[in-house]
């Protein structure tokens, strides 16, 4: 089947309004996964809604207490906003290590959630910030954290009568790093990915959040280990027992995999190497 | 913990067809009545600088200026059989046959200018035609060159199938990320005799793509087969190494003179990559002490290696 039509709204009342015209259709954003699907028959929709156009969407705005990313920001644009670097050090450098710059101009962050690849640079560090997701549709507006997104993404994911405007993450004071394990430096899909968040008090470990990437169908966290390093201080994040929940965690999700014995040791390496990214220099 | 360490490998290797294959170029080379000279050599140049080198030769052996010479290549219609843009053999053998029919002319252009100064001027080329006319002397000259290789004998290791034979080493400094298994080259120093170097900045470029090409195939590069077919066809998921991957290359030239090479040169082509994987493995034993006997040295492999060590 062949696409019939790109359809350019201006504003998201327009694209609401098409998804009860249109039978078949699909978003565009970006592009750089969903044309590969199409042209691979992977996926074969008539219309094509392109959100190109529409400005409210490509926005980075600091509203009160958080920071609120349209989903057509290419990640381009966010490897670049000060904003993002200032508060999201993890985000910035997943930003600026995505792809290529040619994929960086054109691939979108929106994107890069909804097409909910196993390997998505992007979605560990959200989930370990603590982003909302914004989906709108004609009659309503929802509001999913996600972290949860993912954990029910068969009930949760995007109907096709909705769409993906904003990403929500609380502006807090936090360490943040992320950290990607590549077949090569540039143009490479994670073997295996890191993101994590801490927030410090009086040089203790106030909250922690970590989730791992390419290690099961979707970016998870490991809670049993943000629970326990609460109240201890940083170095205990490089103790025996931390380093074991990782890798516990890695084989749980992927027992069966033939990758499974390299992912559960890189797991552990790979994490040291987010932290390292936390704290802005080589202390380990 | 990122660990460092060096590692040498060698390479010589006989260039052209090889063990008694006949291996033949031929050139022609012209001159005009428009005052130039047309140079007829079926130099298929994918990438190798080839036309480069059979210009530079023909502009060396006639002392004249190469604006002032045509090349024409690649129209297999209009011209001799060269043999293929192959086995490290165009420079060598071709630009023996391009050196070949540039002597014969001269020797007739000599009649008639024998100056030193290089020929940089339409007329003198003209003028130099009319007299070719006047005296009735050939316009059109063919070069040939065949090269010397014969088959080996098996029961007695006798016999010449290549000649002549490129040298070279690379020296390669690698760091290994002992909990990832990541390894980044981080400096190649290449040194090789290829004769004397035709172009030196295209020798270059040869050596530094030939050092990536050695290096993806050391650490990047995998073809993956299930039941026959290939499930990685695509430079997506093929993996080649980018700019970002490259590591700093530093090159050196032995210029030892070939006397049978158009003057002293030899074939770079495929030596250019041959040492540099076995150089990464020996510098990744090195660094971790261990030896991988298989290609590619993947994060995979070192990781789950290092652990079976118990490092």
């Amino acid at each position: 089947m062949e696409v019939l039509d790109v359809l350019k709204p201006e504003t998201l009342t327009e694209v609401k309004s098409l998804f009860t015209e249109y039978q078949n259709c699909k978003i565009l954003a970006g592009g750089t996964d969903l044309l590969l699907d199409i042209k691979n028959g992977k996926q074969s929709p008539q219309y094509l809604i392109d959100l190109g156009n529409i400005k409210a969407l490509k926005k980075i705005e600091k509203v009160r207490k958080d920071i609120v990313i349209g989903s057509m920001v290419s990640f381009k644009t966010l490897s670049e906003a000060k904003i993002i670097k200032q508060y999201f050090n993890s985000l910035y450098h997943s930003a600026k290590g995505m792809g290529s710059p040619q994929i960086r101009n054109l691939a979108t962050i929106g994107g890069n959630i909804i097409n909910g690849a196993p390997a998505a640079d992007i979605t560990p560090c959200l989930i370990s910030l603590d982003a909302t997701l914004v989906i709108e549709s004609a009659e309503y507006e929802r509001f999913i954290s996600c972290e949860q997104y993912f954990i029910d993404y068969d009930k949760e994911k995007v109907r096709e009568n909705e769409v993906l405007t904003k990403i929500i993450i609380p502006k807090k004071k936090r360490l943040t790093g992320f950290y990607k394990l590549g077949k090569r430096n540039s143009l490479a899909i994670a073997r295996v990915n890191t993101a994590i968040s801490i927030e410090v008090k009086q040089n203790k470990i106030k909250r922690f959040a970590v989730c791992l990437g390419a290690v099961g169908r979707y970016p998870f966290r490991v809670l049993e280990l943000e629970k326990m390093v609460v109240g201890k201080s940083l170095d205990y994040l490089l103790a025996d027992e931390v380093l074991e929940k990782l890798e516990n965690a890695v084989f749980a999700s992927i027992k069966t995999r033939k990758t499974m014995p390299f992912k559960k040791e890189a797991i552990k390496g790979v994490f040291k190497k987010a932290l390292e990214n936390a704290y802005g220099e080589v202390i380990l | 913990m990122k660990k460092r360490g060096i590692g040498y490998a060698a390479t010589f290797y006989g260039t052209g067809y090889g063990n008694g294959f006949p291996d033949e170029s031929r050139a022609t080379v012209e001159i005009n009545a428009n005052g130039e000279i047309i140079l007829s050599v079926e130099v298929s140049d994918v990438g190798s600088g080839g036309i480069s080198v059979m210009w530079q030769i023909a502009s060396e052996t006639l002392n004249i200026d190469r604006n002032l010479i045509k090349l024409q290549y690649d129209n297999t219609s209009k011209m001799l059989d060269s043999g293929t843009a192959a086995a490290s053999r165009q420079t060598y053998n071709t630009g023996n046959a391009v050196l070949d029919a540039c002597k014969k002319i001269k020797i007739n252009i000599d009649k008639y200018y024998n100056k030193v100064e290089i020929i940089k001027n339409k007329k003198v080329l003209t003028e130099l035609y009319q007299k070719f006319i006047s005296d009735n002397q050939e316009l059109k000259y063919e070069g040939y060159f065949k090269a010397t290789t014969s088959q080996v004998d098996l029961e007695t290791g006798i016999g010449e199938p290549y000649w002549p034979y490129t040298f070279g080493i690379n020296r390669a400094i690698v760091e290994v990320d002992c909990e990832t298994g990541k390894v980044d080259v981080i400096d190649v120093v290449a040194v090789y005799d290829a004769g004397k170097i035709v172009n030196p900045v295209l020798a270059e470029g040869q050596i530094i793509g030939g050092v990536s090409m050695g290096m993806g195939y050391a650490i990047m590069e995998e073809v993956n087969v299930l039941k026959g077919s290939i499930k990685n066809c695509n430079y997506s998921d093929y993996i080649i190494p980018t700019s970002k991957d490259m590591p700093k290359v530093t090159t050196y030239f032995v210029e030892a003179n070939e006397a049978s090479g158009p003057y002293g040169a030899k074939g770079l082509g495929e030596p250019a990559m041959l040492p540099t994987a076995p150089a990464i493995l020996n510098a990744i034993y090195d660094a971790i002490g261990v030896r991988l006997t298989e290609f590619p040295a993947t994060c995979d492999r070192i990781l789950l290696e290092l652990k079976n060590k118990g490092v």
